[in-house]
């Protein structure tokens, strides 16, 4: 089939001349052939594709459609959720997480077209927009030009929306700014700095995950959220659409800490740290400040601080690490890593010489919560606890008399009083003991308890077990107290005063709490509510009683021979009186431990207490380790900061004063201007002078029926019969406690508060009687 | 003519009075208008359906390419109407003309290197000034290397047997393939060019073992590439070879040419049967480059299902039938090798580009002709429609006589 042209006729005539000759093929029929092979090839190909078409689709369908779902599930957009904020009692933040950006530049976008048409308008708005050292031009067009097919470049990181406002409104105007977005991040901020740095913790990076130490670590599945997602999926009708699952922030703890309590507490410590900072020595003005402050009938710690502290938002900087001991790592012949805090304080110059390693070693130090995670030999304040087990155990009875001759032979051993270079405190009353802190009198009523009683008492106190405060880093001390097999006769004697046996602050202050408020031992706690993102409360944390330690009258004498440590009745010879704050009165104990190796002249100075004597509201502890002075053994280097605070803290509790004010003593309050402290809470509260004049007269409380009806509940008015010493309504008769107010029942009187309450406590005496 | 009654017996017996009525005078074959109109009104759709996502996120304006595209049809059909009545046969008449068209074929591409635009990494465009439209050279070269082969073979029809004719023949088209290839780094408009020169020979040679022998060398050439690759460890060595590892081996290669041809298949297999529906491509967002043109019948897979891209090749095999039809009623070889070299085009483009869609050879940029976007594309495929209908007019023309 063709169509000849006049070419091709001619052509046709030729073959046609020579007919004989080899066939010919014409051009039409050339062209005819050729274009049904073309066709043919062009169909065959296309069918092969079609045929290649329906093999996939076939084979790999499915799988090809899933991994296009996937690739888009790739392409949603992670919405970071908000870790929680950690909150003071009174709801002021501690911790917090503020949104921040990162920019991120995509060089394909900026270079769509050669011409630049993008990315100088860009460049040119983020130099106009953001200050040099925030973002670098230069360093963007290097890395665009150099990375054309790049889409996701972090440039900055965590910049405020402050920061971007202006760059954002710039890219609303100019439609030629292209390929700089922003992602959202949360960043952890703490506005208050370093206070209460080690009871918080940080969280890595500050990013908002990965709590470490304090209530960061311990919350952090509480703190921590879900991240959100914005992504899309196929409904039923096999169509995309696009949908947000939000993020779900994390739960908001409301901590037991009164950010003011603590103020004032760190305020004091770093008040000290620089009285007394490269005095004797360089470096800190003591190895280590700590103090715990504690709701003495809940276990709540209203307070808790050490010094060195760090800035949680900054806890890399090495600032404060200069001034604490060095501690040095090394590897022990057996091969295993080994530190040993050296005598010599980190300088300037140690900390340039100081390899990564190192730094690391001595951050972790600094980041330790001293008063959970740090053992120390109590001393003297274990005495209360050894008095109060041999009281409980039946061992003595509080009438005893000891003598002290300022030494006593144990095991072989000459251990001596603090008396010892005065020739003793002489004839020493139980309460005396405690009062002048007699360890002779101590070692004899220890002898009196036995060892074994000795060793379940420290178990009751809780030493040797954890607190479970909820708090991350909490020593174990397991190994660090005897159990009585293995116990000699030195070592319940030195065990009796503190000494040879370790502890932490919590374990104290926790037992200490237990002695004076009637033998119930609350777990201590940092976190009394969590609450969700929306305020809703999601757990309430109550007040744990864990057991009864000891009975309430036992409780009782423990009140009577602490407080005599501080006030007037226990003599000259009273240890404590220099932590009495002004116009308050207080009980409490001196502790004076001798640290190892023994002869060093290096003492744990300490003071642990509780205020209002009368009606025991807070307790508090102050370990000062190793002050940088000359002589160490003195506990008025623990006993001054637990005045200050005190001074501040029981007026901002609302606690009124009691005593009687000296010149002197009101001349110092005027000076402290604690009218600010009242504010802190926003409550509007009388004023200082107001209180003084109302007590500094006595006897106007009961002749003054106005306003000091208001601020003493009735029962403290009526007069105390000096034969019970029960106070006594004058109208009916009916007795009352003189200092709890309790309505004395005469039934259960009589029955005698001296029998154990806790059955437990007293089954277990009995066993391990019989077991001997 | 009488001698062409003997020859074309069955044609006579095909085109009965009816058909011969049928036929206008304008010269229009009905048929393929229809299929044009069809090829231009899908495209549009499928430009608008593929590029909006793309154009609202670079240009905040969902008919950015189809305003574009649409106006580009416009010319290209005045264009198609203007060749039409262009009489084509008087490129013979000029022995210097047909040199001048070939200097157009090897030189425009040169002129990207001056006023060229470069986007993604090559320069292939030249701004026609004050238009804001930009011009594809090498489509330029391809209607133009079509108009010369056609005069070249015309010429040289009948020694193309002798050796030195025949290599010059197949050497001829080369300059502007390499041109094309070096300046503008466009490899398919290249293989394009060369394929339908090729073809054009063919169908006019009367041999056919040389062109068995030229493929089979090309073919063995083109296994031991493919099994060197196969067995070499060349990531990178080189970015055709990378191209060609990364056909092989798609899943495997993580440079950007497997990603699109692994992004092609997967939305292929996405679309399925039916598809997923107009305008609901999910792989267009992102994952698919220039999903509007080298990429849209991944696109049209995706959103019509083979159901529809069958439907598409069908409407290609009809268009290249009626020029099948048309090129057989040609009655001078002039003629005859302008269809062919257009037909040729079309067929090459159109395989070619669903080959790459469905990785059935190495990634190269080639458009769908008629459908994806591009003006340069589009005005000079309706040129070259315009002259094929001017070659319908001229059979015409002689059937009525």
């Amino acid at each position: 089939m063709a169509i000849g042209n006049m070419e091709d006729n001619k052509e046709l005539q030729k073959r046609k001349r020579f007919q004989s000759g080899r066939p010919q093929i014409t051009n039409g029929q050339n062209r005819a052939t050729k274009l049904v092979i073309l066709l043919v090839i062009t169909i065959l190909l296309l069918t092969a594709l079609t045929i290649r078409l329906i093999y996939i689709v076939k084979e790999h369908g499915t799988e090809y459609q899933k991994a296009v779902l996937q690739n888009q599930s790739y392409d949603s957009v992670i919405l970071p959720f908000k870790r929680g904020d950690i909150l003071d009692a009174n709801g002021s933040i501690l911790a917090t997480s503020e949104k921040v950006y990162n920019m991120v530049i995509d060089a394909s976008v900026m270079l769509t077209y050669t011409d630049h048409r993008y990315l100088d308008p860009t460049l040119k708005a983020l130099a106009e927009c953001f200050p040099a050292d925030l973002v670098d031009v230069d360093a963007i067009r290097y890395y665009v030009t150099n990375n054309e097919n790049s889409r996701y470049y972090v440039v900055a990181r965590r910049l405020s929306y402050s920061d971007i406002s202006a760059f954002l409104a710039a890219k609303e105007e100019n439609d030629y700014i292209k390929g700089v977005f922003f992602e959202e991040e949360y960043k952890r901020v703490y506005p208050n700095g370093s206070l209460a740095s080690t009871v918080l913790g940080f969280t890595r990076k500050n990013s908002n995950a990965e709590g470490q130490y304090g209530l960061e670590e311990y919350y952090d599945t509480i703190l921590t959220g879900t991240d959100g997602r914005e992504y899309g999926y196929q409904n039923d009708d096999e169509t995309l659409e696009r949908t947000v699952k939000a993020a779900v922030d994390g739960y908001t703890l409301h901590s037991t800490i009164d950010a003011n309590i603590q103020k004032i507490v760190e305020k004091y410590l770093r008040e000290f740290n620089e009285e007394y900072k490269n005095n004797v020595r360089t470096g800190n003005g003591a190895e280590n400040l700590a103090c715990v402050v504690m709701d003495i009938n809940s276990g709540e710690v209203l307070a808790m601080a050490n010094y060195p502290d760090y800035d949680p938002n900054n806890y890399k900087s090495v600032g404060p690490l200069i001034g604490t001991q060095y501690i040095q790592a090394f590897t022990n012949p057996a091969g295993y890593i080994e530190y040993e805090t050296t005598k010599d304080p980190i300088t300037e110059e140690s900390l340039r010489s100081m390899g990564d390693e190192q730094l690391n070693v001595n951050f972790s130090a600094l980041w330790k919560n001293y008063c959970i995670s740090n053992t120390y030999e109590p001393g003297s304040t274990a005495k209360p606890f050894t008095v109060a087990a041999a009281l409980e155990s039946g061992a003595i009875t509080g009438n005893e008399v000891y003598t002290c001759n300022g030494y006593m032979e144990v095991g072989g051993h000459k251990i001596k009083c603090h008396t010892y270079a005065s020739g003793g405190d002489g004839a020493v009353s139980v309460q005396d003991s405690i009062a002048w802190s007699c360890n002779v009198a101590l070692m004899k009523i220890g002898q009196a308890m036995g060892k074994d009683r000795f060793c379940q008492f420290q178990k009751v106190f809780n030493f040797g077990l954890k607190t479970n405060i909820d708090l991350a880093g909490e020593a174990r001390t397991a190994s660090l107290v005897y159990n009585s097999k293995d116990m000699l006769p030195s070592d319940l004697a030195t065990n009796t005063f503190g000494q040879n046996f370790n502890v932490t602050m919590i374990q104290m202050i926790s037992g200490f709490c237990s002695l004076i408020n009637g033998g119930y031992y609350y777990e201590p706690h940092m976190v009394n509510k969590i609450t969700n993102a929306n305020g809703a409360t999601i757990e309430n944390i109550e007040p744990r009683i864990l057991k009864q330690v000891i009975s309430e009258s036992t409780s009782e004498k423990m009140r009577q021979y602490t407080r005599a440590t501080v006030m007037e009745e226990g003599g000259d010879r009273r240890t404590g009186k220099t932590a009495r704050p002004a116009g308050y009165a207080i009980g409490g104990k001196t502790g004076t431990a001798e640290t190892l190796p023994r002869g060093n002249k290096e003492y744990v100075v300490s003071f642990m207490g509780y205020a209002p004597a009368d009606d025991p509201q807070i307790a508090i502890y102050v370990v000062v380790d190793r002050p940088n002075v000359a002589k160490q053994d003195d506990a008025k280097f623990a006993t001054g900061i637990v005045r200050n605070v005190l001074t501040e803290t029981l007026p901002y509790l609302g606690i009124y004063m009691t005593e009687e004010l000296s010149e002197k003593e009101i001349a110092e309050l005027d000076a402290k201007q604690l009218e600010n402290t009242y504010n802190y809470n926003g409550i509007i509260q009388n004023s200082e002078e107001e209180k003084e004049e109302e007590f500094v007269t006595e006897g106007s409380i009961i002749d003054n029926t106005g306003e000091s009806a208001n601020i003493y509940p009735k029962w403290m008015t009526y007069p105390i019969d000096p034969a019970t010493g029960y106070r006594v309504n004058p109208d009916n008769g009916e007795k009352y406690y003189a200092d709890t107010g309790e309505l004395v029942d005469d039934v259960n009187e009589s029955m005698g508060t001296d029998v154990p309450v806790n059955g437990n406590l007293s089954t277990a005496q009995r066993q391990d009687t019989t077991g001997h | 003519m009488a001698n062409t009654q003997e020859t074309t017996a069955d044609n006579v017996r095909k085109f009965t009075k009816q058909q011969i009525r049928r036929v206008s005078k304008m010269g229009f074959d009905w048929n393929m208008v229809l299929i044009l109109i069809f090829m231009l009104g899908f495209g549009l759709i499928m430009v608008y359906s593929a590029s909006s996502y793309v154009a609202v996120r670079d240009f905040k304006d969902p008919t950015h390419y189809l305003t574009r595209q649409a106006i580009a049809d416009i010319v290209g059909i005045v264009g198609a109407v203007a060749f039409m009545f262009f009489p084509y046969r008087i490129i013979n008449k000029f022995p210097l003309l047909p040199w001048i068209i070939y200097a157009v074929a090897v030189l425009l591409p040169l002129l990207t290197i001056p006023f060229g635009i470069s986007s993604h990494n090559a320069s292939r465009w030249i701004e026609i000034p004050g238009t804001g439209f930009n011009l594809q050279p090498a489509e330029v070269s391809k209607l133009a290397m079509i108009v010369f082969m056609a005069v070249w073979l015309n010429a040289h029809k009948n020694n193309l047997s002798d050796w030195k004719i025949f290599g010059i023949t197949l050497a001829l088209p080369l300059p502007a393939c390499i041109i094309i290839r070096a300046v503008t780094d466009n490899l398919s408009s290249a293989i394009i060019i060369y394929a339908i020169s090729f073809i054009m020979t063919f169908m006019v040679s009367k041999d056919y073992l040389r062109f068995l022998v030229v493929i089979g060398v090309v073919g063995i050439v083109g296994i031991i590439i493919i099994l060197y690759v196969q067995h070499a460890d060349i990531t990178d060595s080189g970015f055709r070879l990378a191209r060609i590892y990364a056909w092989l081996h798609p899943e495997n290669s993580s440079d950007t040419t497997a990603h699109q041809a692994i992004q092609s298949l997967y939305a292929i297999g996405n679309g399925g049967v039916w598809g997923r529906g107009l305008g609901q491509s999910i792989q267009k967002m992102s994952n698919l480059p220039e999903p509007h043109n080298d990429m849209i019948f991944s696109v049209i897979c995706e959103e019509l299902g083979i159901v529809g891209a069958i439907t598409v090749i069908i409407m290609f095999i009809l268009l290249i039938s009626r020029m099948y039809l048309i090129a057989s009623k040609t009655q001078d070889t002039f003629s005859y090798m302008l269809v062919v070299g257009v037909m040729a085009h079309v067929m090459v483009q159109v395989v070619m580009h669903i080959a790459v869609a469905t990785n059935s050879m190495p990634n190269t940029g080639v458009s769908l002709p008629f459908v994806s976007y591009g003006g340069s594309s589009v005005c000079f495929l309706m040129a070259e429609m315009g002259i094929v209908f001017a070659v319908n007019r001229s059979n015409r023309a002689e059937v009525r006589k």
